[in-house]
């Protein structure tokens, strides 16, 4: 069955206290992990041969419509910051329905943008730090 | 508290534009048998953007049109309907307007109805709102 985005959420921390990001969330993308191609081809192939090598978790965005009030002016990204913070992002609405992506890692960037006959809006980009888990249900 | 009511109140509210159009400021149609120059505003349709949690706002297409007898006239009022709503950000009642562009301007004329002497000389805006609150 698919699954609608409505209601799809992130937190840091507790589910349901502490939210991510700020500003309401228009898209999320979780760019996924990828893996080195290490090149093994031998003289005597035909075809190019392949191994993986080490994995990186890749990336998460977040898109969002900013808010007024200086509360939800978005955070600072912190330098020489060495401890990762765990993020939970409940795709759906519907904990029996959805999914939950979890992993540790960093703010990296924060963009603020303006563009005429548009609402301003803030992107998040989050570095992960070693792997991250897709598990069904909240 | 409604778009329209905010409108009219930027409308109404506008002093150098009642000095040309008394309250002959209507919403959706003209009153029947009113004096002109004449106001009529409306809101023609509504957009509503979506986050993922809740809408986030709105973008509401207004219109406005002033009727007059000759295009002086017209466009003396026209261009205090723009000055009254152009880049209006403010609230009222609940509403925030978070933005009121001006996107597009159109002149018309329409010809003397049987048993007229003149006809209508019009001036048409339409501007592009984007709002929260219901």
């Amino acid at each position: 069955m698919a699954i609608s985005s409505v209601g799809t959420v992130m937190y840091e921390g507790s589910i349901g206290t502490d939210p991510a990001v700020r500003g309401k969330i228009k898209s999320i993308s979780v760019d996924g992990a990828s893996a080195t191609a290490i090149d093994v081809t031998s003289i005597s192939s035909t075809f190019k041969e392949y191994v993986t090598g080490m994995l990186d978790g890749g990336t998460i965005t977040v898109s969002c419509f900013a808010e007024s009030g200086e509360e939800n002016l978005p955070p600072l990204v912190v330098a020489g910051d060495n401890t990762v913070t765990t993020y939970r992002i409940l795709f759906g609405s519907n904990q029996n329905q959805g999914f939950k992506v979890l992993f540790d890692g960093y703010l990296t960037s924060t963009t603020l943008g303006a563009a005429v006959d548009e609402a301003v809006t803030l992107e998040y980009k989050f570095r992960v730090s070693g792997a991250f888990t897709i598990t069904d249900g909240f | 508290m409604s778009v329209h009511a905010i409108v009219y109140q930027r409308l109404i509210g506008r002093t150098a534009l009642t000095a040309l159009v008394g309250t002959r400021i209507f919403p959706d149609a003209l009153k029947q048998d009113s004096a002109y120059p004449a106001v009529v505003y409306g809101v023609s349709s509504t957009e509503a953007v979506q986050a993922t949690q809740e809408r986030s706002y709105r973008v509401a297409t207004v219109e406005t049109m002033v009727l007059a007898e000759t295009r002086l006239a017209a466009l003396g009022a026209h261009k205090e309907i723009i000055a009254a709503l152009d880049r209006f950000v403010g609230s009222s009642g609940g509403i925030v307007f978070l933005h009121c562009l001006l996107s597009n301007e159109v002149s018309g004329y329409d010809p003397p109805a049987a048993g007229t002497a003149t006809g209508t000389f019009t001036e048409s805006a339409t501007f592009s709102i984007a709002y929260t609150g219901d």
